[in-house]
């Protein structure tokens, strides 16, 4: 039998894998657009149809939330006069960190050059598409009328009204409008050879003039394969400055104010540094389920893993330090809210949600230290949900802890989320995965052409 | 006018890209083009080395950018000093170090959009045919086959040499047709 119709699997049997374990030691290009595009041309399975179905009654409830939030308004939330920032803000801040990692992951591997990136770019940058797309809605529903939000947007009015362009509020309406049309422009250039791919190998006529609108008109001449290089690459380099401004700004959103907790030059750094921990979780917890479902271990291997619980380790550290330098700064502030804040942080009503955090975020990720738990999918998959769980705690607890002990103790209140809180958070959840399975199907899951590529240069294909 | 144009297919972007360096250094020069399915960096090696200039779509990004950097903070230096001049605490009114942050994302995203733009139209897309997909087995082009399609010149001597040079590098297919348009 000849190579050409092996797959993967066998060709890893028959030949090994290269020296640095990426892919089979012998992989032809037909090979590897077959491995990748089978997927989407497989029927889809029973398992499939059962989880677009569950996640779209989280999209339903979705929509009901949001139904039920603008018929009655913000009062069917938690939120008080003092814990003005609830749910919504921290769900908002922590879809942007996920959805801000997919495009810094793709962005930094290509400049780095890490070859392992082909197979884990094109979901990665899926993931941050629809988790920043959810993110956009958190704010707009926070502020209770979404239907004025154009009202942030700087346009002649009949009141000659201008934004207040010293706000950070309104710096980050730019930071997350931009940053979803940046990502859509990243994600479809690097898309359309492979949609162009797909195009060649559709066999119906309906799928063939689907994949073929969106390729554009794609043919890979050497002309078309310049300009694309020298757009995605100059693309990756805007790239990594945008996503370090974008969750800066998230930051100030919180530095800016003059609340004990909040008020913190670290705070622009260490939100970034936690925007690309809780994404790389994400992308390690969305891993591991894609390359058993959809069959792609010859391309998704043991050692991206290994790469990525590697990079999971060093956030854990670097969000340690910031924590503990939080808890420095508070002291060595010497402001009386400061450290009756951190005190409260500790042991106020919110304390074991503060342990559970520092659990999840600090603790966990240092079972990486040892090779068998970086290698171990059972491991990595309980370690990236702990992370995610941790860093969802942390965006809520920065709202909840700070609001509820301000500086003045007559005001300090308490803030306990209701059913709508949750079933909201729960239906973001819904529509993410809704999303995400569609697009599994629809689109390819790695970069074709990007691998196509790489096995050239790794010497497993001709 | 009818050109003939040749078709050859080859298994590997090594063949493809001997065959290149070969037919370049050729009597003619022929126009040719190359189909891959990824991006070959030694065809663009040829192709500068005969004097093809770097893509386009960088140069714009950048003009795209700075006009996108003015018109951002223009819009906020007109509208809070000009339009509507509002006294926050005393601070300044052009408070230029916190128009940055929006000057900057919208610098970045012009830039994108630009290139974007640049590299469809530079690419000569979108469009819903060409005349290149009529090439038989073509549809291999995104897959495993790599495509070299040469301009004739209609000179016995110089095409010979080109069937020559293809025939050397064993291509699995050669097809030659007429074409109303150049490549």
């Amino acid at each position: 039998m000849s190579d050409a119709t092996l797959t993967g699997r066998e060709l890893i049997a028959n030949h090994g894998r290269t020296r640095d374990g990426l892919m089979p030691a012998e992989m032809p290009y037909g090979t590897i657009t077959d491995e990748v595009a089978a997927a989407i041309f497989r029927k889809p399975s029973r398992l499939w149809l059962v989880l677009v179905g569950v996640s779209f009654l989280g999209v339903i409830l979705f929509g009901i939330s949001i139904l039920v939030l603008l018929v009655e308004g913000t009062g069917i939330w938690g939120v008080n006069s003092e814990v003005v920032w609830g749910f919504a803000v921290a769900n908002y801040v922590w879809w942007i960190g996920i959805g801000n990692a997919g495009t810094l992951i793709s962005c930094m591997l290509l400049l780095t050059r890490q070859r392992w990136r082909a197979s884990i770019n094109r979901y990665a940058e899926a993931m941050t598409l629809f988790a920043a797309a959810i993110a956009g809605i958190f704010p707009l529903l926070h502020v209770g009328r979404p239907w004025l939000a154009y009202w942030l947007a700087p346009y002649p009015n009949t009141m000659t009204l201008w934004p207040q362009w010293r706000s950070p509020l309104v710096w980050d309406m730019f930071a997350i409008a931009c940053y979803i049309l940046f990502s859509i422009l990243f994600w479809y250039t690097g898309l359309i050879p492979d949609l162009a791919t797909l195009r060649d190998k559709a066999k119906h006529r309906f799928t063939k003039v689907a994949y073929g609108i969106f390729a554009l008109g794609w043919n890979g001449s050497s002309r078309q394969w310049k300009n694309y290089n020298s757009y995605y690459y100059a693309m990756a380099a805007l790239g990594v400055p945008l996503v370090v401004s974008i969750h800066s700004v998230v930051g100030l959103d919180y530095a800016a104010t003059l609340m004990p907790g909040w008020q913190e030059t670290i705070f622009p750094p260490y939100f970034v540094v936690g925007a690309m921990f809780s994404g790389f979780a994400m992308v390690v917890t969305l891993t591991i389920p894609i390359r058993w479902a959809l069959g792609l271990q010859s391309i998704i291997t043991l050692d991206h893993l290994d790469a990525m619980a590697k990079i999971l380790l060093l956030g854990g550290i670097i969000m340690s330090f910031s924590y503990s330098f939080e808890w420095f700064a508070g002291w060595y502030s010497g402001g009386e809210a400061e450290r009756s804040l951190i005190a409260f942080q500790f042991f106020g009503p919110y304390g074991w949600l503060y342990w559970m955090m520092l659990a999840c975020n600090g603790l966990a990720p240092q079972l990486f230290w040892w090779r068998r738990f970086r290698r171990g999918l059972v491991p990595l998959f309980i370690v990236g949900v702990l992370v995610n769980v941790g860093m969802w705690l942390e965006r809520i607890l920065i709202n909840m802890n700070t609001l509820a002990h301000g500086h003045l103790p007559s005001t300090f209140s308490f803030y306990v989320p209701t059913i709508w809180d949750w079933l909201m958070f729960l239906g973001s959840f819904g529509l993410f995965c809704f999303l995400f399975f569609l697009f599994a199907k629809v689109i390819p899951a790695a970069s074709i052409h990007e691998i196509r590529e790489l096995a050239h240069k790794e010497g497993a294909a001709r | 006018m009818t050109v003939r144009m040749i078709m050859a297919e080859f298994s590997t972007a090594d063949a493809l890209v001997s065959a290149v360096r070969e037919l370049v250094g050729t009597k003619g020069p022929h126009r040719f083009e190359t189909y891959s399915p990824y991006a070959l960096s030694e065809i663009d090696d040829v192709l500068s080395a005969r004097g093809a200039g770097p893509s386009k779509v960088r140069t714009i990004m950048v003009v795209a950018a700075i006009c996108g950097a003015l018109a951002a903070f223009f819009l906020q230096y007109w509208s809070s000093v000009v339009a509507y001049p509002f006294n926050s605490g005393g601070r300044p009114y052009n408070a230029w170090p916190a128009f940055m942050m929006v000057t900057f994302e919208i610098t970045i995203i012009s830039a994108a959009i630009g290139g974007f733009l640049t590299m469809i139209i530079g690419s000569n897309l979108p469009r819903l045919n060409h005349r290149v997909f009529d090439w038989e087995g073509f549809e291999r082009a995104s897959d495993d086959r790599f495509f070299l399609e040469i301009e004739l010149r209609g000179d016995q001597e110089a095409d010979g040499e080109v069937r020559a040079v293809l025939d050397r590098y064993r291509p699995i297919t050669i097809q030659e047709r007429g074409d109303a348009t150049a490549i």
